[in-house]
């Protein structure tokens, strides 16, 4: 190999092994035989490394992602799972709060760790039912359509949909407004109080393909409607990409 | 790992974020030039990644695989925005990290935010993302020869910066 702007170019990938062992020896070869060429090897591999160690400088303050998969750490688990909870609980008051001036007089509590199980148990529990009884989400009547949801911050969507793909690593954190910002600019008012909500019932996936292009998500959820517990849905839907959609939210049938 | 995350093991796809988040951060970041765009494209990335991890095919493409999502939504972004600005200011930059580099490291981080934005891609997929030639040809859709003139160009012109800026500090 004599061409020198042929050899640069493959200096990178030399010093890294990744060539063929002839081209690599060619290479060899050429540097034995070349002063400048030599010296270019010097300066790819030095730049590199630089180039190398910096990308391992550049981390933000605050992780993108909590790490919840060490068994020995329940803590940082614990507190992961309350934040998806808690995103979670913003972006259905949110949602909800856009089909239903009344939300402003609803109460809000998050839900506690011992409650995310208990609905995880009972979307387990309403998946195998689903199963059995075909896709009766079907029959759902779309009375309203909520475009707040598009309007979520990013890290909203992402924190909901990581919720509904059931990998809770992902944790919300936004760059944008806050949802509480979202909840003022609709005049929504202040974060809402303990007192105030009952809790996010199930969380239910329905994926009528096998390439889970179309998904739907159904969450049911009660709150407490002056002296009568009103239980709501709200169904969220993906048809191919990852953009996801609030389709439609009413109150279910009172039992 | 990879293997089992594709199975649907969402212990083994949570290792694998872990793992991947931090390269995929530094990638976004000199990509957009903008730790917050940067934050919300690594989680918008994760999302997909996650939604979608039953679709990859061969495991040991998951990095390639990952980086192609990434480097997606970055170009969404920047699209989004409206207007070329890739390259922010180091007082946005600073809104959201905490940079313990050298000077000599400012500089390279400096040099690099100037280069072209293909030269740039070219050098967080090689660097920070860690992938071969092929896998960079594909991630770009360029010729492997293409990307390697491309990654030789970049390092000459990142090494040119990086002495330039060091004499001017120096002398």
């Amino acid at each position: 190999m004599d061409d020198c702007s042929e050899v640069r170019s493959e200096l990178d990938a030399h010093l890294r092994g990744e060539l063929s062992f002839e081209l690599s020896a060619a290479i060899e070869e050429h540097l034995n035989s070349c002063a400048s060429c030599r010296a270019e090897s010097e300066n790819v591999r030095e730049i590199s490394v630089s180039v190398r160690r910096l990308g391992l400088m550049l981390e933000p303050v605050r992780p993108l992602v909590p790490q919840l998969t060490n068994p020995r750490s329940r803590m940082r688990s614990h507190v992961a799972r309350v934040g998806v909870a808690a995103a979670l609980a913003w972006t259905l008051l949110a949602t909800a709060a856009v089909f239903s001036p009344r939300l402003t007089q609803w109460l809000v509590v998050f839900p506690s760790s011992r409650a995310l199980e208990e609905n995880r148990a009972l979307v387990a529990q309403e998946r195998r039912r689903a199963d059995q009884a075909g896709d009766e989400g079907a029959a759902l009547e779309r009375q309203l359509t909520v475009v707040l949801f598009e309007q979520l911050p990013r890290g909203a969507k992402s924190a909901l949909m990581a919720y509904i793909d059931g990998v809770r690593p992902l944790k919300y954190r936004s760059s944008q407004p806050p949802l509480l910002a979202v909840l003022q600019r609709e005049g929504l008012g202040a974060s809402p109080s303990s007192a105030e909500l009952s809790s996010i019932r199930s969380v239910e996936h329905r994926e009528p393909d096998a390439l889970r292009l179309h998904i739907r998500l159904l969450v049911r959820f009660e709150r407490v409607v002056g002296a009568r517990v009103v239980p709501f849905v709200i169904e969220v839907s993906r048809n191919g990409g990852s953009e996801w959609k609030v389709t439609a939210a009413k109150r279910e049938e009172s039992r | 790992m990879a293997a089992a995350a594709t199975r649907g093991d969402r212990h083994a796809m949570a290792l694998l974020i872990e793992r991947q988040q931090r390269a995929l951060y530094a990638s976004a970041v000199t990509l957009l030039g903008s730790s917050w765009d940067a934050h919300d494209a690594v989680q918008a990335a994760l999302t997909e990644a996650c939604a979608s991890i039953g679709t990859l095919r061969d495991p040991s493409k998951v990095r390639p695989w990952l980086a192609q999502i990434l480097v997606n939504k970055c170009r969404d972004t920047l699209r989004d925005r409206k207007r070329v600005s890739p390259v922010a200011d180091a007082e946005h930059l600073a809104e959201m990290e905490v940079f313990l580099g050298s000077e000599d490291d400012r500089d390279l981080r400096e040099a690099i935010r100037t280069l072209s934005e293909e030269r740039r891609l070219v050098v967080v997929l090689r660097f920070f993302l860690d992938l071969n030639y092929e896998e960079m040809a594909a991630v770009t859709g360029c010729p492997v020869g293409t990307v390697k003139s491309r990654v030789y160009r970049a390092i000459r012109e990142l090494r040119g910066q990086v002495r330039a800026a060091g004499g001017s500090a120096h002398g």
